[in-house]
């Protein structure tokens, strides 16, 4: 036989294999237009966020600019911080599911997360951090030296600080910023402002790119803000509709799954923070809706590859997963955070899953390795003979 | 020693693979209503040609984990661009040259990450292969491990060309390549192929037999 036709045939036994039979339910057609939807969402969001972040990037390098030509530091260490007394790490996904959370910096600042809130630390330089807020409220004590040159960023805004404490509560759904201030004062920029804002001891304001700023303190920190490109201009307000997150908290997944679809925040979440994703698939997942938690935690990975909210959506796909799919999601994460807060118990169910197996043994043995007096190391010398 | 040949094997739905036109659910008014924005019309799009599209990152890829969000990620780009799509009859070599661009990406980035994570080119992420023996499962994953090592836009063309039945034209379209070009990479990629299989024992159950592969039910 001709090489052409042996390959043809070689492909078609491919093809019949790999070419398996699709799911043809409405409600998969359902999940996946959902999914759709909100992938085309997010790109348009790209496109309007993308035109915004040049402005901020400009100024943050100006001010960076302005603060590097005040001299050199007195040290050129990088300062280092702490999450409730374990060693920081710059970049890692910090989430306070419980109760507040302590962020203690060696220059003696201080950060509280409260309770429900998500951030986490982007920089550490010799003169302070840059902490992102994305979602909840920050309790800010920075202490003041000659030097000091900190940053807290919520969404399009940025909030400067050289010493002083201060509390700023971010929400993504509201896409508003409120800076309170005991002590000090703050300069915050964005992409609406004309011109940065400043903030004074005693004020508590509010900033939004949507519509007018609400500002409780002294005329000379009013900025003008004006709506982005695509938003809709109205001031922002406070919904009256029940917080689907409070619901959530309660316990109430089914009331709190109503809320985002009625509210029309499930139909947005594509372009929500990536926290606020990972808190929507927890609700749609425990309200019943499995479908949608999956594709919500599926597009959030695919937004975005390699980042630890990636990490933890595979984690959690695992978890909802069953079978040979279920393992291939505990290992991607395995894989992708080794380290992470999950291992431990993605290795755990990987063993159980894999129970009977040859493979079992090789897992069995670094589960013992790594986590000897965990939930499953009877588990695992059970299958090692042990 | 001759391998042991394949067990029969249960053909998949046969694909619509009839020129340029989508799958008969979907008419040109429904394109007119597409266009205009009509959800209706959109989910019926999506109803229609999502199997041509996953057949394609299918074929490309492997029936990889992650084949749903990369065919959910073909129609994002496809809606998302919806006013480039001048006619109806360009419908559906648009969607596979999506289709095409997204497995290119994708073969891009898992390359990236194999070098990332220090694993050896033949440790492929394990493909779905549910319902099939052991046998065919190490052919299948050899076959796959195999296009790994070709260039990306040979394998692109092999696999459009062998896996999924496509006339060079057709290849060309959706490859947004000369016929010409399309003709020089699968030569290439078929040299290649033949050259490095042969030192594959578990490839060799692919080629078994002269006669077409035909449906027999298991």
């Amino acid at each position: 036989m001709a090489r052409r036709e042996q390959l043809k045939v070689a492909g078609g036994r491919v093809a019949a294999v790999v070419h398996g039979a699709d799911d043809h339910a409405e409600s998969t057609l359902d999940a996946r237009m959902f999914a759709i939807r909100g992938g085309v969402a997010r790109r348009q969001r790209r496109r309007r966020v993308a035109w915004a972040l040049g402005t901020v990037v400009a100024a943050t390098l100006c001010l960076l600019l302005v603060v590097t030509l005040r001299g050199p530091a007195a040290s050129e260490r990088p300062i280092a911080f702490r999450v409730d007394g374990a060693a920081g790490e710059v970049g890692r996904f910090i989430a306070a599911p419980g109760s507040e959370v302590h962020l203690a910096f060696d220059d003696g600042s201080s950060v509280r997360l409260a309770s429900g809130g998500h951030a986490r630390v982007a920089e550490l330089t010799p003169r302070g951090a840059n902490v992102v807020l994305e979602d909840g409220s920050l309790d800010v004590d920075v202490v003041h030296r000659e030097e000091t040159s900190w940053q807290i960023s919520a969404g399009p805004f940025a909030v400067h600080v050289v010493g002083t404490a201060f509390r700023a509560d971010w929400s993504p759904r509201d896409e508003s910023l409120t800076v309170s201030m005991r002590e000090g004062v703050v300069l915050v920029s964005g992409a609406c402002l004309d011109r940065p804002a400043r903030v004074v001891a005693g004020a508590s304001t509010q900033f939004s790119c949507r519509g007018v700023v609400r500002d409780a303190s002294e005329p000379s920190a009013r900025p003008s803000a004006r709506a982005m490109p695509s938003a809709s201009a109205t001031a922002s307000s406070v919904p009256d509709a029940p917080d689907w997150r409070a619901l959530a908290k309660r316990g109430d997944f089914a009331r709190a799954y109503a809320a985002l679809e009625n509210s029309g925040e499930l139909a947005r979440v594509g372009a929500a923070e990536p926290a606020a994703r990972l808190e929507v698939a927890d609700v749609a997942r425990l309200a019943g809706h499995a479908d949608v938690a999956r594709a919500v935690l599926t597009a959030l990975r695919s937004d975005h590859p390699g980042s630890d909210v990636a990490a933890i959506a595979a984690f959690h796909l695992g978890r909802m997963s069953q079978g040979r799919d279920a393992e291939r999601w505990l290992r991607l994460y395995l894989d992708e955070r080794p380290a992470g807060a999950f291992a431990r118990e993605a290795l755990g169910r990987l063993l159980e899953l894999e129970r009977g197996r040859p493979e079992a043994r090789t897992t069995a043995e670094r589960y013992l390795s790594l986590y000897p007096d965990g939930a499953h190391a009877p588990l695992a010398r059970s299958i090692l003979g042990q | 020693m001759r391998p042991t040949p394949l067990p029969p094997l249960r053909l998949a739905p046969t694909p619509d693979s009839s020129g340029s036109r989508p799958a008969p659910a979907f008419s040109e008014d429904d394109f007119l209503e597409l266009r205009r924005g009509a959800p209706a019309a959109q989910r019926a799009f999506v109803r229609a040609l999502w199997p041509r599209a996953l057949r394609t990152l299918q074929s490309i890829l492997g029936s990889v984990n992650d084949v749903e969000d990369l065919t959910q990620e073909v129609f994002v780009r496809v809606f998302d661009r919806m006013d480039r799509i001048a006619s109806y009859e360009s419908l559906r070599p648009y969607v596979v040259a999506t289709a095409v661009n997204v497995a290119r990406e994708s073969i891009r980035s898992r390359a990236r990450r194999r070098w990332l994570v220090l694993r050896a080119p033949e440790e492929l992420p394990e493909l779905a292969l549910p319902g099939v023996s052991a046998e065919v499962a190490a052919s299948i994953q050899a076959f796959y491990a195999l296009l790994a090592e070709l260039p990306r836009e040979e394998r692109i063309a092999f696999t459009l060309r062998h896996v999924d039945d496509k006339e060079l034209t057709e290849i060309a379209a959706a490859t947004e390549a000369s016929l010409s070009t399309v003709k020089r990479r699968l030569a290439r990629a078929e040299a290649l192929f033949v050259e490095r299989g042969a030192q594959r024992p578990e490839l060799a159950r692919l080629f078994e037999g002269g006669a077409k592969w035909r449906v027999v039910n298991s």
